[in-house]
């Protein structure tokens, strides 16, 4: 058993009553756990507080063993691909993906080899010098995907990353998405509201989900 | 003829007539000033000037404090646009981004030295501004002038920087990069319209302020807007044509530099009260 993440009794309460309280998570390597339940019923709460953008008020978050409760979001093991507006617009492609492993003191080179293999992982080869205003909702996603893979995070979290797509670009995106879990082996939480989530595409022939664990936060109901 | 307008349909025509009026409504006296500027003998009943000449610019050129003034506004502007940056930027950012009690309060209180006439407003400054020593320095110039941008220059770029979604400054967070870092490298370029935008807005009204600069700095800094009264009441109207030409310039090419970043959309999400 190897645990990459485990989330200890965690508690967040708003002012407005809506939260979690005392949840309890354990992710093994490798792993994709998809955490489903309905807007507003705590999930993004748990995944933020993964991510380092919340504090919660009680428990404890260990990431390969080691507490990152103290941690700020930039110096967690952790990345996140958010529901929208991941991009920087003034930005191009390249320079959005560049731009984590530039502040990681890569060299140039290996920048613009690690770039293009990851673009050719999300199938968007070529397209280092467009801007993200030149593409698709559904590429723009899958750059911000990209840049989180490209970090090589401990744990990836995945917050309703399709969900401004539309039925069938996001039943692409989920297939490709298991595809390259698979390929790189990367623990990854999906957070999402969609029943369908759940039910990961089959692959061709076999007939194994991606999806280790669904767990609904909150017996599934919105608190 | 009759076909084409016919093709063309009343509407068409009615706004074509709009759309003349309003271009002769808006750039005949600039025209005219343009010819008045460059006349060297006009008499009466010509429509056009017999003899055209620089004498009316060489004349103003000449006048012992013309270029002084010049140069001492476009100081003044400078100074005026860096200070203001200086200080709303940070302002407007914490208006956006924090939450803090009354900002809304503080946000509207930027209006209010617009809600008087301004003459009242500047006489009881300068009541201040003389227990102060402010009176007849270059400061108490710099404070008047401030005074009317704060509220463009804080307004303009709190939409700006409202416009930042959270994402984006959290997805840089994500990949490493410090809170200060995160300002530089996503939000302040993201920002950067507006607030150039409303830098071009301070540094042009700034150049063209008048009666707070009359009152206060008075007689040591003489701007250009300044002199301009003086010139109009004592010379031909020859050398006022010069001379508003020479103060309507920086306005026309800052404008036209930035007319990338100037839109109305810029503009107008600034006096949005969200």
């Amino acid at each position: 058993m190897d645990i990459q993440l485990s989330v200890q009794q965690l508690s967040k309460r708003y002012h407005t009553g809506e939260g979690v309280t005392g949840i309890s998570l354990d992710v093994r390597k490798g792993e994709l756990v998809t955490l489903l339940g309905p807007s507003g019923c705590g999930k993004t709460t748990v995944l933020r507080s993964i991510g380092g953008f919340l504090d919660p008020d009680s428990g404890e978050i260990l990431i390969e063993g080691a507490s990152v409760l103290k941690s700020p979001p930039e110096k967690r093991p952790t990345s996140m691909v958010f529901q929208g507006y991941n991009l920087w617009p003034h930005m191009t492609v390249f320079e959005n993906l560049a731009f984590g492993l530039k502040i990681r003191k890569m060299k140039k080179a290996d920048i613009q080899k690690a770039v293009k293999d990851v673009l050719d992982l999300v199938r968007l080869p070529g397209s280092e010098n467009k801007h993200p205003g030149q593409l698709s909702g559904g590429q723009q996603q899958r750059i911000a995907l990209a840049r989180s893979l490209l970090l090589k995070p401990a744990v990836l979290l995945l917050d309703e990353p399709f969900s401004a797509l539309d039925a069938k670009l996001r039943h692409e995106m989920r297939e490709e998405l298991r595809e390259i879990q698979a390929e790189t082996g990367l623990t990854m939480v999906f957070v999402t509201h969609d029943q369908e989530d759940k039910a990961w595409p089959k692959a061709s022939g076999r007939s194994i989900s991606a999806t280790s664990a669904t767990i609904s936060i909150n017996a599934g109901k919105a608190t | 003829m009759r076909w084409y307008l016919k093709a063309l349909g009343t509407r068409k025509i009615i706004e074509f007539i709009v759309l003349v009026i309003f271009v002769i409504f808006f750039l005949g006296p600039l025209l005219n000033l343009a010819i008045l500027a460059f006349t060297g003998k006009w008499n009466y009943p010509d429509v056009l000037p017999h003899q055209w000449s620089m004498k009316w610019w060489t004349f103003v050129f000449k006048q012992e404090d013309i270029p002084q003034s010049i140069g001492l506004s476009f100081m003044i502007a400078a100074i005026v646009t860096g200070l203001s940056i200086l200080i709303c930027i940070p302002a407007a950012y914490a208006f956006a981004r924090i939450r803090f009690p009354l900002s809304r309060f503080f946000l509207f209180s930027f209006l209010l030295t617009h809600a008087f006439p301004k003459m009242g407003l500047y006489v009881s400054i300068a009541v201040l501004f003389y227990k102060l020593g402010l009176m007849n320095t270059l400061l108490g110039v710099v404070l008047i002038h401030m005074i009317n941008v704060l509220m463009f220059m804080t307004w303009i770029p709190t939409a700006a920087f409202r416009n930042v979604h959270k994402a984006q400054e959290e997805s840089a967070r994500d990949v490493g990069a410090g809170p200060f870092r995160v300002f530089l490298k996503i939000t302040l370029p993201m920002a950067l319209p507006g607030i150039i935008v409303a830098s071009i807005f301070t540094f042009l009204n700034s150049l063209d302020e008048a009666q707070g600069t009359f009152l206060v700095g008075i007689p040591n800094y003489k701007t250009m807007p300044i002199v301009m009264y003086s010139i109009i009441s004592d010379y031909p109207a020859y050398a006022g044509a010069v001379f508003s030409i020479i103060l309507t310039a920086p306005t026309i090419i800052l404008l036209l530099a930035a007319k990338r970043f100037v839109s109305a959309d810029v503009m107008s999400s600034g006096f949005q009260l969200k």
